[in-house]
């Protein structure tokens, strides 16, 4: 056993053990623990009359903790813009050609894809449109339009031009741009930042166009996950071919 | 306790520029200029208007989508994170004004909006950190931090930034993991994620479920930890503080580490508070580990010959510093920490920006060729000889008023051992920035005899900065009516 | 405490997942496996919260649209909102690794730390 192998093992028995204490301690597996409080029963009680959104998660995140939601398409922002940062320039090594990928060249799967593609992007934006209703929202509806956008470019063998990327870089811009201001439309009504009841209509909880500010929010996510997910997808698999490119030369 | 909406104010516009400026720069790259330092001096009015508030006013809390602790977000501003603003906002600005000029140099052309966009990112989420009154808040900014610290080192794109920033990248995200570990742990056993609600209900729980709580406060303090670079979990801190961009090494030196202890800081005051702290070992444990750090800092980087190098191990040793306040928990000792945030923001960005110049003009990183350059470039030296005299803690710079609080709070806390700490540490500093300064102004020349002061945007910054190390060290008393000492 | 551990055997299977993420990181060399490693640590966390917000007998967070039934009970929506927060930030620093392990890549054609430490003291 190396001695990366014996320090692995020495810290895992440690952390492991730490870990088992703490479960045996923890409250009971399923029963009504010191969570069911006052900030339970209101998640619970009084999300659809306050927010107007029938899932309950939704009106958590998009609502009573919106603020926490802007950070997080902060940072998927800040890791886009990084990645396509580091990717964008460099020398290169000439070993490092040989695992770039090749075009896809099954014409039943393109077939198949390029009817199965359409579908899967109308069942993004229901999960996108029906977020403070049902299970989903923009992240889970923007990841299914990003999954759909993935496969096409596999298909169709799409590489992004200089406008592309461009476009991109501002669908998701401006996106984040749009919640801070959907944001700031609060603060502008009179009332606290992100604020929704009193700012936008609440509409009748369970219909479709309800929930306010939800739906505003949950569009711009929804475009902007979308969006993130294609250009890593391409900046990860482009950024490896195009350097190839270079070694060849 | 006065309620104001300044408070989220400067981390929006901070990150609206944060977002437009990359687009901005692709269609009018003239404008970035504007921009940059438009929003800089927007969020330094709008913290030092916080400020005068809390000084004269007391606290500033605002809910954040109206909706009061404990379901919706609240933001407080108390005097330590006024203090905390003040140094991201008034250290940030300088280092924005030289960024303009040496990221065009260091940085490759189309980059530079971006690199700009991740920076301003960077400094709303050091305010928004600072400022957050709700556990997973705070781990959301804190997040957003580290990953836009991650990026502007590895926006160089050589080598060594991209694999220091992978490094700094994977012991940050196991410090992340941590800290989402504890947060669960304690959601678990109190109910609540406003750290004053969580508070409330601490007492209780740690009868009940006393590992859960020892556990849940282990996890948050080593994540936090990792992030803040205490002592044996700095490992990643050198090499990104080194091979980053000029601008950035100051801004991750003088300021983002200490955005993480701003986070424990609340998360020991408001959600354990003195009676629980001295039931948890957890004070001992950190203040071993801040002896152990400003003394290990301060022998690794007398061993360097890299400039960078060095003062990236000498953040290591002052980081063991504001920890060692942290852990002694008396009220000027927790003064002299708050001071010593503000005090090496000041130095060690000033250090960082002289160093570039130096770097630039001299084209050398070797701390011993540096020979006859304070005749040939004497703004830039005296910026650095001044900061590296406060760095040691010589009277009456501000390095000193905060070592002076330090030590005065060891002998609060009745340990008068880490007295003699800082004066060694004093004495160990003073061994590395003396050679440098000796042979600047006393040596003959070296081989850089065509070394001259860069443009005025890149010597005025870490003058101005110096000149701060100076008027603090003379009145600190204005601070002291921020933090009511 | 067996008693408990028993009664608690959810979160262990969180801690197994866990000890394995962190096995991984820190024994492989190659920096994807390291990223894989990491990746399953975070799951272990979201697994360990999500758990936490469990109540026997508890149904999905979709309320009615009208006034509350009678008797029924719900889970804890607020782990479930937390962990989607944590979620994206996983796949955001995944995504930014990837990139950065691709750059390396480019530079050492290797994919392997130890590899890359050795090429790096050579070249030093």
């Amino acid at each position: 056993m190396s001695r990366r192998d014996l320090v692995a093992v020495l810290t895992l028995v440690v952390v492991g053990g730490i870990m088992v204490l703490v479960v045996a301690d923890m409250p009971a597996f399923g029963s009504l623990g010191p969570q069911y409080n006052v900030m339970y029963e209101k998640f619970t009680g009084r999300v659809v009359q306050e927010t107007g959104a029938v899932n309950a998660v939704t009106g958590i995140i998009l609502d009573y903790r919106a603020y926490d939601t802007l950070g997080e398409t902060t940072v998927l922002l800040v890791a886009i813009m990084g990645t396509m940062a580091a990717l964008g320039a460099g020398a290169v090594h000439p070993a490092a050609g040989a695992a770039a990928g090749r075009p896809l060249d099954s014409r039943i799967l393109a077939l198949v894809l390029r009817v199965v593609i359409p579908f899967t992007q109308l069942f993004g934006l229901f999960v996108i449109f029906n977020g403070h209703l049902s299970p989903g929202g923009g992240f889970a509806g923007g990841t299914i339009i990003g999954a759909s956008l993935i496969l096409g470019a596999l298909v169709s063998n799409y590489r992004p031009g200089r406008r592309a990327e461009v476009r991109s870089e501002i669908v998701e811009s401006a996106s984040v741009g749009w919640y801070l201001l959907v944001g700031f439309a609060g603060l502008l009504a009179g009332k606290a930042f992100l604020s929704n009841a009193g700012v936008f209509p609440l509409g009748t909880p369970g219909m479709p166009f309800s929930g306010g500010m939800i739906l505003l929010v949950s569009m711009a996510v929804g475009a902007k996950v979308a969006s993130t997910m294609q250009t890593l997808f391409l900046g990860l698999v482009h950024g490896g071919i195009r350097h190839e490119r270079e070694a060849e030369r | 306790m006065t309620s104001s909406a300044w408070t989220v104010l400067p981390v929006g516009v901070l990150l609206g520029s944060g977002y437009a400026i990359p687009l901005v720069y692709r269609r009018y790259p003239h404008w970035l200029g504007t921009m940059v330092l438009g929003a800089g001096s927007a969020a330094l009015g709008m913290a030092g208007y916080l400020a005068y508030l809390v000084a004269t006013a007391g606290p500033v809390q605002y809910f954040l989508g109206g909706w009061g602790p404990p379901w919706g977000i609240e933001v407080l501003v108390d005097r330590w994170s006024a203090l905390g603003l003040l140094t991201v906002t008034g250290v940030g600005l300088p280092v924005l004004l030289y960024a303009l000029y040496s990221a065009r140099d260091e940085l490759e052309t189309p980059l530079v909006g971006k690199y700009f966009g991740l920076v301003l990112i960077l400094m709303a989420a050091m305010m928004g950190t600072v400022m957050a009154a709700d556990v997973f808040n705070l781990f959301v900014f804190v997040e957003v931090l580290s990953l836009a610290a991650c990026a502007i080192v590895a926006i160089k794109g050589d080598r060594i930034a991209t694999e220091a920033s992978l490094r700094y990248l994977i012991l940050g995200s196991i410090g992340s993991g941590t800290i989402l570990l504890g947060i669960a742990l304690l959601y678990m056993v109190t109910g609540h994620l406003n750290m004053a609600f969580a508070g409330t209900q601490m007492a209780a729980a740690l009868l009940e479920h006393p590992q859960v709580v020892y556990a849940g406060l282990g996890f948050l303090v080593l994540g936090l930890s990792i992030k803040a670079a205490l002592f044996p979990l700095h490992v990643w801190l050198p090499d990104a503080h080194a091979s980053a961009p000029t601008a950035s090494s100051a801004l991750l030196s003088g300021l983002v580490v200490k955005a993480y202890i701003f986070g424990l800081w609340r998360i020991f005051a408001i959600m354990f508070g003195e009676g629980l702290l001295e039931a948890v070992p957890i004070r001992a444990l950190l203040l071993a580990m801040a002896t152990l750090g400003i003394l290990a800092g301060s022998i690794l980087a007398i061993g360097q010959t890299d400039l960078k190098l060095m003062l990236a191990y000498s953040t290591v040793a002052n980081v063991g510093y504001v920890f060692l306040g942290l852990g002694l928990g008396s009220e000027r000792a927790m003064l002299g920490a708050a001071l010593h945030i503000l005090n090496h923001g000041l130095m060690k960005a000033s250090l960082f920006l002289a160093a570039g110049n130096l770097l630039h003009a001299t084209e050398t990183r070797h701390v011993r060729r540096l020979g006859g350059v304070g005749a040939r470039m004497p703004w830039t030296m005296g910026a650095f000889t001044v900061a590296a005299m406060s760095m040691v803690g010589i009277p009456p710079l501000n390095g000193f008023v905060s070592k002076l609080y330090l030590a005065l709070g060891a002998l609060d806390a009745g340990s008068p051992f880490y007295v003699m700490v800082i004066l060694v540490a004093s004495l160990l500093t003073g061994l590395y920035y003396a050679p440098i300064i000796i042979a600047a102004y006393f040596e003959p020349e070296g081989p850089h005899r065509r070394a001259h002061e860069p443009v005025w945007a890149c010597t005025l910054p870490p003058v101005l900065l110096a000149l701060g190390c100076v008027l603090l060290g003379l009145y600190p008393a204005a601070l002291m009516a921020i933090l009511g000492g | 405490m067996i008693g408990r551990l028993l009664q608690n055997f959810h979160y262990l299977v969180a801690v197994l997942l866990f000890v394995i993420g962190f096995h991984t990181m820190l024994t492989h060399a190659n920096l994807i496996k390291k990223i894989m490693g990491m990746n399953i640590m975070d799951t272990a966390v979201f697994l360990l919260f999500i758990a936490g917000g469990y109540v026997e007998g508890g149904r999905a967070p979709i309320l009615p649209p009208g006034p509350p039934v009678a008797g029924v009970r719900y889970v804890n929506p607020v782990p479930a909102a937390l962990i989607l927060t944590g979620i994206v930030i996983a796949v955001s620093i995944t995504a930014f690794a990837l990139g950065l392990i691709i750059k390396l890549y480019r530079f050492y054609g290797t994919l392997d730390a130890d590899e890359i430490a050795a090429l790096r003291s050579r070249a030093a």
